[in-house]
């Protein structure tokens, strides 16, 4: 669903029929589009989610890989939603570690 | 300089390529354009009788080709509208008939005398589509709010873009509103977000469609029935006029018109 609908807001109900077919046509259009397997594409959302969670916490049943075509170059789009991060482990860009931010006149 | 070629695909059968392009060649013809319709879907006619027209046939798109009739002998005059033609299909032969090269000299000859030269594809991704969108200059795709139908769409927007022309603009056929606000169909804004391509027009489902089919008669001859407005605001657009989408979709216009400014 993308930000307009959420913004006007979609009818309610029990069966959303038209999010599942949303759904299963982008799954669908991304083995069309790259000639991607299902296979393949869940072997890199195993290893996208495997690297991401190194470094934050994310909610795994809702990663989502897409293949979309935007002019005639292919993108893969990986969507991970994050719930927290973990101020310990993460590791701090070497820019802001060395250069704490502040502004210069 | 000379008239558009317009091909309308669609990939999946029964989606409306037939209607489609019966009802843009009537508004606008109704609208003063010099308009041909070309069946170009070999052994399988049907725009002559959705047109009112497979009784006047004799000669037919192959024989034009092949020599047997001269171009003006091939055309059928609509009477109810002065400016509206029809090269019919022939019905005995099939799509091996016809080449990519003999479609574009046929176009490139037409598009000296119409302002519009609206191809009628036939379905599938095979020779008859090939040779279809080989002469045009613009083409439509038609596409109902359906998975299989917007999966085939995105199968032939690709192979529409790998060639050298202008993208390909969507015609969204059958939609029904109250299903949309129910979370039942595929809205527009879906479609659109899927597709990524540009939107010519939205035509609601119609019973009027059936019954006009029925008696041969196209909805767009009348200005009363709602899928005859929708395709009269098409033709509108494709001569150039910038004619408001409606509100046929779960938001209405506004949705819409937010959705044409935020897509890529």
């Amino acid at each position: 669903m993308n930000f307009l609908e959420r913004i006007f807001g979609r009818a309610a109900s029990s069966s959303d029929s038209a999010e599942s077919a949303k759904l299963r046509l982008q799954m669908a259009l991304a083995h069309d589009r790259a000639d991607i397997s299902p296979q393949t594409l869940d072997t890199m959302r195993d290893e996208i989610v495997g690297v991401v969670s190194k470094y934050v916490d994310i909610d795994r049943e809702n990663v989502q890989v897409t293949v979309s075509r935007i002019a005639d170059v292919h993108h893969v789009v990986t969507n991970v939603p994050v719930l927290r991060t973990h101020p310990t482990r993460a590791k701090p860009s070497p820019r802001r570690a060395t250069r704490p931010a502040q502004t210069k006149s | 300089m000379g008239g558009q070629v317009v091909t309308i695909t669609s990939g999946k059968g029964g989606v409306g390529k037939t209607t489609a392009t019966a009802n843009l060649g009537v508004a606008l013809a109704r609208r003063g354009q010099r308009v041909v319709c070309i069946d170009a879907d070999i052994g399988l006619r049907n725009l002559d009788v959705v047109l009112g027209l497979e009784n006047r046939i004799v000669y037919d798109l192959v024989d034009v080709i092949e020599g047997r009739a001269k171009l003006r002998q091939g055309l059928i005059k609509d009477k109810r509208l002065p400016e509206l033609h029809l090269l019919p299909a022939a019905q005995k032969r099939d799509k091996t008939a016809v080449t990519d090269k003999q479609m574009i000299k046929l176009c490139d000859d037409l598009r000296k005398e119409f302002d519009f030269v609206l191809v009628d594809s036939p379905a599938g991704i095979e020779g008859g589509f090939k040779y279809s969108i080989a002469p045009a200059y613009q083409v439509l795709i038609v596409v109902t709010p359906e998975v299989s139908s917007v999966r085939d769409a995105d199968r032939v927007i690709g192979l529409v873009e790998a060639q050298e022309k202008s993208s390909p603009r969507l015609i969204i056929n059958r939609m029904r509103p109250s299903m949309v606000r129910r979370g039942e169909m595929l809205a527009t804004s879906d479609v659109l977000e899927i597709l990524s391509i540009e939107l010519l027009g939205i035509v609601p489902e119609d019973e009027a469609i059936i019954t006009s089919t029925n008696k041969g008669h196209p909805v767009a001859l009348e200005d009363h029935s709602p899928a005859g407005a929708a395709f009269t605001r098409i033709a509108q657009r494709m001569m150039g006029e910038d004619v408001a989408f409606q509100a046929l979709d779960e938001s209405g216009g506004l949705l819409d018109r937010f959705s044409r400014l935020f897509r890529r």
